[in-house]
């Protein structure tokens, strides 16, 4: 646990960034970035993989979004598929019926994903634990119902359809850069937030949360914070979504596998790291992508990557983060004394 | 520190690698499973003078739709053996091996994209074929037109997807609001004296769109429309809707849903005595499932249809009959064919007359032909309209008889039974 305080005062100080191990593996992450960034300029940089890249990189995003309240404020929020929506809805809905251009309608997509955000984060964020993941798995589920039965506002099941992004042909890297500006983005700013007052609020939320109120951090403001922010990066994504998909349907941007995978991301890279988010969503989306075009096995893709996914787990709850910021050796006896450490 | 460094740059390194490799996917490890590559013998020489056309379809194998994306790919597989069976499809002068290529979408859109990506991008098929159902049709047209490949589909009804002027993207089957066309023309043509419909909705895009093109259907048939309002989708009572519609006691009612809805409105009008004199449904009474469900209270209940497989149709392409694709079907698969494979049959046939008329493979000149097609097949009529749409086939209707069988009652012409008429009312069963 005390390793986990120290992490965000790791890269607080530009001088140490490039120093020792901690310096080779942010250089290596630096160049793999720079490599993203290029990418669509490289010859086998087909359609296919700036598609796939644009996914990882949109579910990247919203799971750096999802770290700050589930990873540093340790809050279970299983609803933030709803953000997603309402970015999407948002997003559409304005450049629908306003006629508003792209840009603008994103920010009012984001916005309005915050607002809600503070607006039923400060009565929900009371609750603790399974209560308050009861609660946000409620909250998105019924706003997709909303969204899918108010026809006269949000064209009901029918969905509404978007303009195309034009010229057409470079709709590809268009999007490709919105998703990884964003996730960059988020990265950026979980590393600025974490050496401000909020990101330790954050995590003396997660250590103890009576402790934090007592030392006179205001943890109800730091906690929806931490939910508006989240709320932010999951409605940007949405909104690029909407308009990258060109379409808006609530049972499409409202469903629960989006929450789970930027969950599911996290937790694989590892819940309250700068990176872990971001490396988890690549490795989840491309052991997917590797498991149905390149594994022989036909239906059992799905089930081979449960088992992946359990076995990850199990062995290293706290993500791949632990083993690779080297804060763990690699070893079946660290292994061992994971399963000791976090079981039930 | 070194080991544990080595770890990271081999993960690092991985999934640089994996990129890389995977972006020319073409040339390594095909996926044998998803690969659907006909027979072994057209993969023989590579010379020069070989000819080959290669459609690429993402269907959903797993997930929601598995079933019917089997039917979709079985339609399309079907098509592949007995074309290449003769040698191919003819282009100019010689004849080109068909080769299919799909993947599973696993039921989700964003997957479909990405295959259709793939598709298109890295393994370089010649033409597209569709999904299964609207949504991921939506989906996958607009990267067809985005890359300037046509894409004909048949199993996505809706007309949002063609209502956006896309120029590559075509579908051989009626669009949803034809759906309840066959049904209002069969019921004027027995009963002239009718006069007023109600209609009840599933609250889904697919529905929206069969009802609100019955509306204006009926009324321009000069029918009154008395009763149109919607249930939740997966509704388990819809008790209310049926007492409003039998207060204003409609001589037709008319359901745009899927199956589970319209045998909950089959009983509940039962329980609460609503007899008008045609009961028909989009989707549900032309499943055996529906019989199965509702017993004799299936009786006269009439439900829209794609195609069925005794439709009198007669064509000169390959299957000639929809008799003789169901006896092909049955053979190859053990069943009687359902629509959706034989409407993916259709498909092809679409491209295959399209590339005969061009004479090439050429992209851009078979979406020509594509788009002055006229032409008669076992599956009905294969025209489109400006949008890409197929308006010209009539939705065959059929019905449940007193018997217990299921028989195709309209069209006319293409009929095997008379239609039924008028629904005995519950209280003189």
């Amino acid at each position: 646990m005390s390793d986990q305080k120290k992490a965000p005062i790791r890269f607080s100080s530009l001088d140490g960034l490039f120093k020792g191990r901690q310096g080779v593996l942010f250089s290596i992450f630096l160049l793999f970035i720079l490599f993203l960034g290029v990418f669509p300029f490289l010859p086998f940089a087909s359609g296919f993989w700036l598609n796939t890249l644009t996914l990882i990189l949109l579910l990247a995003a919203m799971s750096i979004g999802w770290n700050f309240i589930g990873g540093y404020t340790g809050y279970a929020a299983f609803g933030n598929v709803a953000f997603f929506g309402i970015g999407a809805y948002g997003t559409g809905l304005s450049m629908i019926r306003l006629g508003l251009s792209f840009f603008p309608a994103l920010l009012i997509g984001a916005v309005a994903a915050m607002v809600f955000a503070i607006l039923i984060g400060l009565p929900i964020l009371r609750l603790k634990g399974h209560y308050f993941a009861i609660a946000t798995v409620a909250i998105a589920t019924a706003l997709g119902e909303i969204a899918d039965s108010w026809t006269s506002f949000t064209g009901g099941a029918a969905g509404i359809t978007l303009p195309f992004f034009d010229p057409i042909e470079w709709s590809g890297q268009f999007f490709y850069y919105m998703a990884y500006l964003l996730a960059i983005g988020g990265l950026l700013l979980t590393w600025f937030i974490l050496n401000r007052k909020m990101g330790y609020s954050w995590v003396a939320i997660r250590e103890d949360e009576d402790a934090a109120n007592m030392m006179g951090i205001n943890t109800t403001w730091s906690k929806v914070m931490a939910f508006a922010l989240s709320a932010l990066m999951a409605g940007l994504a949405g909104g690029i979504y909407a308009y990258w998909k060109t379409f808006v349907l609530a049972e499409e941007v409202f469903k629960i596998e989006y929450t789970l995978q930027m969950i599911l991301a996290a937790v694989l890279g590892g819940t309250g790291t700068i990176f872990g988010p971001f490396i988890g969503a690549f490795i989840y989306y491309i052991l997917i992508t590797l498991l149905v075009f390149f594994l022989p096995v036909g239906q059992l893709h799905a089930t081979i990557l449960g088992a992946i996914i359990i076995l990850v787990m199990v062995f290293t709850p706290k993500g791949l983060m632990d083993f690779i910021s080297g804060r763990k050796k690699l070893s079946i006896n660290a292994l061992l004394e994971n399963i000791r450490t976090y079981r039930v | 520190m070194s080991k544990r460094l080595l770890i990271l740059i081999v993960v690092l390194l991985i999934t640089v690698m994996a990129l890389a490799a995977c972006s020319k996917a073409t040339t390594p490890a095909p996926a044998q499973e998803q690969t659907q590559e006909q027979t072994t013998e057209e993969k023989a020489p590579a010379g020069g003078e070989e000819c080959k056309v290669v459609f690429g379809a993402a269907v959903s194998l797993t997930g929601k739709y598995a079933k019917e994306g089997e039917y979709v790919k079985n339609g399309y597989e079907l098509y592949v053996e007995e074309i290449n069976k003769q040698g191919g499809i003819p282009v100019g002068d010689k004849r080109c091996k068909v080769e299919l290529k799909i993947y599973d979408d696993e039921s989700n859109a964003d997957r479909s994209a990405q295959l259709v990506e793939k598709l298109i991008t890295e393994d370089k098929v010649t033409f597209l074929l569709g999904p299964y159902g609207s949504g991921n049709t939506f989906a996958t047209t607009a990267i067809a037109e985005k890359y300037k490949v046509p894409m004909v589909e048949a199993n996505g009804a809706a007309t949002k997807i063609f209502n956006r002027g896309f120029k590559y993207s075509f579908a051989v089957l009626t669009p949803a609001p034809y759906y309840l066309r066959g049904i209002i023309d069969m019921a004027l043509d027995k009963d002239p004296n009718l006069k007023t419909v109600a209609i009840v909705i599933e609250n889904g895009a697919f529905a929206l769109e069969v009802a609100q093109g019955a509306k204006d259907y009926a009324e321009e048939k000069g029918l009154d429309v008395v009763y149109f309002d919607k249930y939740a989708k997966a509704a388990k009572d819809v008790s209310s809707l049926i007492t409003a519609m039998k207060s204003k006691n409609p001589d037709i009612v008319l359901g745009a849903g899927h199956l589970q809805d319209t045998i909950l409105v089959m009983k509940q009008s039962k329980d609460l005595g609503l007899s008008p004199k045609v009961f028909g449904f989009s989707v549900g009474p032309t499943s055996p499932e529906f019989r199965k469900a509702l017993g004799k209270d299936a009786d006269y209940v009439v439900g829209a249809a794609q195609w069925t497989p005794e439709l009198k149709y007669k064509s000169d392409d390959i299957f000639g009959t929809p008799q003789h694709f169901t006896e092909l079907y049955k053979a190859k698969y053990g069943e009687i064919p359902p629509y959706q494979a034989a409407e993916s049959a259709a498909a092809l046939i679409a491209y295959q007359k399209a590339i005969e008329a061009a004479g090439s493979l050429d992209k851009d000149k078979v979406r020509d032909a594509l788009a002055a097609l006229d032409y008669d097949s076992f599956y009905g009529k294969l025209k489109f309209n400006e949008q890409g749409m197929n308006v010209y086939k009539p939705m065959a209707v059929m019905q449940n008889y007193t018997d217990g069988g299921l028989y195709t009652v309209w069209p006319k012409e293409a009929a095997v039974k008379e239609f039924l008429y008028p629904f005995v009312p519950w209280d003189q069963r």
